[in-house]
C-alpha cells in the first residue's frame, strides 16, 4: 500500500504519513486506530512507545 | 513540498520583500506613509491572491483537502508562536510615543511588527512542517 493510499484512508495527507513513519509526528488516537483498522491489526502491533 | 508549505514560502517572501520596500520608500526616500502604505496592502493583496490561485492550479487536488490533523497543530503552533510579535511591537510603539511624541515613529513601529509576525508565522509553519512536531 502506498504512503498516499494510506493517507487517504485515514484521513491525513501523504506527507503526514511519511512524519509518522520518520517518528515526526505522533498521531491522535482516533488516526492510530483508522491507522491499525485499515491493516488489520492491533494498535500495538502498529505502534510503540518507548517510555518508562 | 506540500502545497501549504509553498504557500508559506510564497506568502513569506512576498511579505519580506513587499515589506522591504515599504521601509525603503518611506524611510529611505522619505516617501509618506499615507502614500505608500495603501497602495502597497492593495498590491500585497492582489498579489497574494493571485499566488494563491497560481498555486491552486499547480495542485488543484490538495488545495480543496482541508488541513489534516498534522497541519492543524503545526497552523495552531505557528500562530501562537508569532501572537507574542504584534503585541510586542505595539507596546514598543506605545513607549516610543509616549517618550518621543513621535506618532509616526509609532505606526511605523505597530505596521512592522505586524508583517514581522506574518513573516515569522509563515517561516515557523514551515520549519514546523518540516520537523518533529
Amino acid at each position: 500500500m502506498s504512503q498516499a493510499a494510506l493517507g487517504e484512508a485515514v484521513g491525513v495527507t501523504r506527507h503526514t504519513i511519511i512524519a509518522i513513519e520518520q517518528a515526526r509526528y505522533s498521531p491522535s488516537l482516533e488516526t492510530s486506530f483508522r491507522i491499525a483498522r485499515v491493516f488489520n491489526v492491533g494498535l500495538e502491533d502498529v505502534f510503540g512507545w518507548e517510555g518508562d | 513540498m506540500t502545497f501549504r508549505e509553498r504557500s508559506a514560502w510564497v506568502m513569506s517572501c512576498m511579505l519580506i520583500l513587499v515589506g522591504g520596500f515599504y521601509l525603503k520608500l518611506v524611510i529611505g526616500d522619505g516617501v509618506p506613509p499615507s502614500a505608500a502604505a495603501i497602495p502597497l496592502v492593495l498590491f500585497t493583496v492582489v498579489l497574494s491572491i493571485a499566488a494563491q490561485i497560481v498555486l491552486a492550479l499547480m495542485s488543484p487536488r490538495e488545495t480543496s483537502t482541508p488541513a489534516d490533523e498534522r497541519e492543524r497543530l503545526v497552523i495552531d503552533k505557528a500562530a501562537h508562536f508569532s501572537s507574542y510579535v504584534l503585541p510586542t511591537g505595539v507596546v514598543a510603539g506605545l513607549g516610543w510615543f509616549m517618550a518621543s511624541q513621535d506618532g509616526m515613529a509609532l505606526f511605523h513601529i505597530a505596521l512592522t511588527s505586524l508583517v514581522v509576525g506574518q513573516i515569522i508565522e509563515y517561516g515557523m509553519q514551515i520549519f514546523l512542517l518540516r520537523s518533529k512536531v
